[in-house]
């Protein structure tokens, strides 16, 4: 890389070299999240300490965690609450040591305090090359919500890691937990914790991988207080013990290998194009040169590169439109499929009270609209990723027959031939890089914006009180006259309605904000990538004009001069190029 | 005459219409005299099988790492030892059983486990003489027509009689499913049960917080807070925490079992502590002391109960069987859970089934309200019900529990309080037999409860709360005045 970066330098484009640094870098920092994911008390906050082997996430015998919370390396002890306020999102920082009152269910219970998420810098050598760990609420306590905002949040992760431990073997819910789950991520390894406790954890993890016998999982059995001993007494063999270790590589050769990977595929079509870019106007000019009747090709490779050069600027105005429009749509349609979703819930909902009781039903019944709801906004949000895709794919293609100069090496043969050969990967993971790429992928380099995605969590935290104001009906069955019954029961439905609609406006109008919200980060991650795209093709094409303009000026022997420069400038081209795809054929 | 006399006495009077209505009103009479009938239910490996066994002190439930209860198992006391399937098309069949290692074995042999629809194991012991124990498949696991015959005995299922008066539900945390199963058996069943006839325990405490010394009291005060929780408390009388598997460790323990404790401790103690440090250790570990002895005592005691255990012995506290296990018993909980049960099922356990009877007897009745003799039975049964005081006072009971009334929390105690079986004294809150004390309070709380329920911003359920109370105090009023109780 640092060769390419070179060349970029001596070829005197430094916008190039730029981007080809930022690709270096983050090459050698991946970003890789891995989350933990399982039904609630199960150990996951522990296992995440015990991971780190010190206590960021707080564990409670009672209490479970309640927001979605992001470990990763920080330089000095850091945490973050991100939210959402009057005026869009927020990001608060807290000291680390305050963490608890924003993940804990102790101090925040089911999320009231409405955050998206908690990011947490420690200084940890664990996850000094890139790892995030994310430690989620566990789903199964009262607020089943939960589920439906976790799986908002699989989408962007690299790994899952899924919790259940060795006291039972795993239930009929969690089955159907981890089978959502995978189809959403399809790294997941199965860890079971909690086996220092038990001594059967031996069956029960037969009984587990029998349940689970559709698809290989990767088991880990795990003993936390073993690990927090062995870290104490530096005794490797303890550690061993612990299982913890091979937890650990796994991660690493499962998750961060894979993501690493893609992103060396990602890094390599950067310096790929980069180098195109450079050979462009080189090529074109010794083409010309090279041909027997110079003055004629020059003149024609000039005319040539001229109509490109205004093409391109006629591309350069299409792009910006087909963006502009493509989301102004998409904002209109998404709006309104929103409320499409949310009025059919409401009718529906509505439908629902005539059934019931709102006295003794309502807990349960706003937990199912609070859970349907959210999983209609899921759907909604991966609706507009997937549109966002299909707009940055349009534009793709307008300006992409330009990026091919060098006939013999293209930048697509190169990435697919770093592209990963691992036949044990299913097929919707192989597919992912291109999705990560256009995506949700892109949203995630975007500062800070990846954690848009998280906008689901939030959301959970809005209730309504129960309409139980008027107080109850009866249950004196026989001493109460049944119209009187039937006149309060027919009030606490009537209030029923007014909370649920209130409720459903306040839940629309804040999806329909973080939708809104989140195309806008979408739309200006694609403005600035396409805006850079732009600018190296144009500078590309302004440069091979004015090189062909010199050399159709210039004498014979100035020329020949500078063909033979050229082609030397060619050539260290062509072979740093084909060095691209040695650390491939070695790794 | 007692309640359920009274009850018994009117079905007397009844002219049923055909033979299946003969059949029911038989039924509902023969289960009048029968003992109460206890569910104990909960989700997947909750320890249901290992309660039954603490409670009934003998190990007659099977209990291992999957998911064992497949069948439901009725246990009632008797005179001799006996096992009968009862068929699901009608009918039953003995089945063969033996004791292994103090293990009930039971062996189907041809029977098919969906065919039996339930199994009945008759064993002569004190501890189900006043109520029979039904131990049930586990919900929420991965046997789902397991799963179905639990829902069936509770009816839960769709056109089923629920068959249970009372059920103790386990649960490890508070999950959803828990609330969603105790919610739908308050709505589902004919007698409608309520709080006042399910009582909860946080099951396997002593594996709360990874099994510290301290699990039991951190359980306590996690139990302490769902008790509190109004969502919980609306669906059970308690909750109090319980460790089961050391219950019947303590009900069973042998002193062989405790010979191979006191050689662990005999041990140095650096060797201890390295034994104690999991359950892998513990039973696989070299030591001088048999590893398939101490493979079995860890599946008696589990970690937490080998751990302390040792430090009983270590510390001088028990040194023999019959000591380890009085404090096995008392660590557990199983006390507490007991009291709970005795105070809101045994010794409610008339009125329990007296009112089971009426509500189906008032099935029958509106099935039968074409004819006069029909409408003039449900006349007579309403009249009943409203003539008895402490059917009220269990509506009242409910009522309060389920948390739909807005009470202070000194008041829903003093609800509880009140609605308690026992004498007056212990129901006002008054020294045992200081007369002029309990007159003073009933009548201050008649007066309060006048006032309360006077307030113009009181609602409907409120006024009758208020009346209700008004009313029970009275009574308590006319017994603490005269020597006889009032009813």
């Amino acid at each position: 890389m640092a060769d390419v970066a070179a060349i970029c330098r001596d070829e005197k484009r430094p916008d190039l070299e730029r981007a080809v640094r930022i690709a270096a870098a983050r090459l050698a920092r991946t970003d890789t999240v891995v989350c933990l994911v399982g039904e609630y008390k199960k150990g996951k906050s522990t296992l995440v300490n015990a991971i780190l082997g010190t206590d960021v996430c707080p564990v409670e015998d009672d209490f479970a965690t309640s927001a979605l919370t992001v470990i990763s390396y920080a330089e000095a002890p850091i945490a973050k609450v991100h939210g959402m306020g009057a005026n869009g999102r927020t990001i608060e920082e807290i000291g680390l040591e305050r963490a608890a009152e924003f993940v804990s269910e102790r101090s925040n219970p089911a999320n009231e305090k409405r955050i998206d998420l908690v990011e947490i810098g420690v200084p940890n050598e664990l996850l000094r090359d890139g790892l995030s760990i994310v430690d989620t609420p566990g789903i199964g306590g009262f607020g089943r919500a939960y589920a439906a905002a976790i799986f908002g949040f699989l989408p962007v992760v690299d790994g899952l890691v899924f919790v259940t431990d060795a006291s039972a073997p795993l239930n009929a819910q969690e089955l159907r937990f981890f089978i959502r789950a995978r189809q959403a991520c399809p790294t997941v390894l199965l860890a079971l914790t909690k086996t220092d406790l038990h001594a059967s954890w031996r069956e029960i993890l037969e009984i587990d991988r029998g349940h689970l016998s559709d698809g290989a999982v990767e088991t880990f059995p795990l003993a936390a207080p073993l690990r927090r001993r062995a870290l104490a007494a530096r005794d490797q063999e303890l550690d061993d013990e612990s299982g913890y270790p091979t937890l650990l590589a796994s991660i690493r050769r499962q998750i961060v290998g894979r993501t690493q990977s893609a992103v060396l595929d990602r890094t390599m079509s950067d310096a790929a194009r980069a180098l195109n870019q450079l050979a462009s106007p080189i090529g074109a000019e010794l083409r010309a040169l090279e041909d027997p009747s110079q003055g004629e090709a020059l003149s024609r490779q000039l005319a040539e590169a001229e109509q490109r050069a205004r093409e391109l600027r006629d591309a350069g105005a299409r792009w910006a439109v087909t963006l502009s429009d493509g989301f102004s749509d998409l904002r209109t349609e998404l709006d309104q499929r929103l409320r499409e979703v949310t009025r059919r819930r409401l009718q529906e909902a509505e439908r629902e009270i005539e059934k019931m009781d709102p006295v003794v039903d309502w807990d349960r019944y706003m937990e199912g609209i609070r859970t349907q709801l959210i999983e209609d906004a899921y759907a909604c949000f991966e609706a507009a990723h997937d549109a966002a895709e299909d707009v940055a794919k349009r534009i793709g293609q307008t300006i992409g027959e330009e990026t091919s100069p060098l006939a013999d090496v293209r930048a697509e043969d190169v990435s697919a031939s770093l592209a990963p050969r691992d036949p044990g990967r299913p097929e919707a993971a192989r597919s992912a890089p291109g999705r990560l790429e256009w995506g949700l992928g892109m949203l995630r380099g975007a500062q800070g914006g990846g954690y848009t995605i998280a906008w689901a969590t939030g959301i959970v935290g809005i209730t309504v009180a129960a309409p139980v104001a008027l107080g109850a009906g009866a249950l004196f069955a026989a001493k109460f006259v049944l119209d009187e019954r039937k006149r309060q029961t027919e009030r606490r439905r009537q209030e029923a309605r007014t909370a649920l609609k209130q409720y459903i406006d306040t839940l629309q109008f804040e999806l329909g904000r973080r939708l809104q919200q989140n195309l806008n980060v979408l739309q200006r991650t694609l403005r600035d990538h396409f805006q850079t795209r732009m600018q190296e093709l144009s500078t590309a094409q302004t440069e091979t004009v004015r090189a062909l303009q010199a050399s159709l000026g210039a004498d014979q022997s100035a020329r020949k001069a500078r063909q033979a420069s050229l082609r030397s400038r060619h050539e260290r081209l062509v072979k740093t190029h084909a060095a691209l795809r040695r650390p491939l054929a070695q790794g | 005459m007692s309640l359920s006399a009274r009850i018994e006495a009117l079905t007397r009077t009844a002219a049923p219409q055909d033979e299946a209505a003969r059949g029911e009103l038989e039924r509902i009479r023969s289960r009048l005299r029968e003992p109460l009938r206890v569910a104990i239910a909960g989700r997947v490996k909750a320890g249901k099988s290992t309660l039954l066994n603490a409670l009934v002190g003998q190990r007659l439930a099977a209990s291992d790492a999957g998911e064992c209860t497949r069948i439901v198992t009725w246990y009632r006391d008797g005179l001799t030892y006996d096992v009968t399937a009862m068929l699901r098309e009608g009918g039953s069949q003995p089945v063969l059983f033996r004791r292994d290692d103090g293990r009930l074995e039971i062996e189907l042999g041809a029977l098919r486990p969906e065919q039996v629809r339930r199994l009945e194991v008759t064993w002569p012991s004190a501890r189900l003489a006043g109520m029979t124990l039904i131990d049930t498949p586990g919900l929420d696991g991965m046997d789902t027509e397991a799963e179905g015959r639990t829902r069936a005995l509770f009816g839960l299922a769709e056109g089923e009689v629920g068959e249970v008066d009372a059920v103790i539900y386990l649960m490890r945390h508070a999950h959803a499913s828990d609330a969603a199963f105790l919610e739908s058996f308050r709505d589902a069943s004919v007698a409608k049960p309520s709080p006042a006839n399910a009582v909860a325990a946080l099951s396997r405490a002593d594996e709360i917080g990874s099994a510290r010394a301290d699990a039991l009291s951190a359980a306590a005060t996690v139990a302490e807070r769902y008790a509190r929780d109004p969502r919980l408390r609306a669906l059970c009388a308690g909750i109090v925490p319980v460790a089961g598997l050391l219950a019947e460790a303590g009900a069973t323990l042998r002193e062989s079992e405790v010979a191979v404790l006191r050689a662990i401790v005999a041990l140095p103690s650096a060797q201890q502590d390295d034994l104690l440090l999991s359950a892998d250790r513990f039973a696989n570990r070299y030591a001088p002391v048999a590893s398939e002895a101490r493979a079995a005592l860890l599946r008696r005691l589990g970690l937490f109960g080998v751990r302390w255990s040792v430090a009983q012995i270590r510390e001088g506290h028990a040194q023999t069987a019959q000591e380890l296990a009085t404090s096995l018993v008392a660590v557990s909980g199983i006390r507490r859970l007991i009291e709970m049960i005795d105070e809101n099922f045994a010794r409610r356990s008339e009125l329990l089934r007296a009112r089971m009877a009426i509500s189906s007897l008032k099935r029958l009745a509106r099935a039968a309200s074409t004819h006069a003799p029909g409408r003039a039975f449900h006349a007579e049964l309403e009249r009943l019900e409203a003539s008895a005081p402490e059917l009220t006072l269990l509506g009242l009971l409910d009522f309060v529990l389920s948390g739909v009334l807005d009470l202070t929390d000194s008041e829903h105690e003093e609800v509880l309080r009140v609605a308690r079986i026992g004498d007056a004294a212990t129901r006002l809150g008054a020294p045992a037999g200081d007369r002029s004390t309990m007159r003073e309070i009933a009548n201050e709380r008649i007066e309060y409860w006048r006032q309360r329920g006077f307030d113009p911003i009181a609602t409907g359920s409120m006024r009758e709360a208020a009346d209700a109370l008004v009313r029970s105090y009275e009574g308590l009023l006319v017994e603490a005045s005269t020597d006889q109780p009032a009813t």
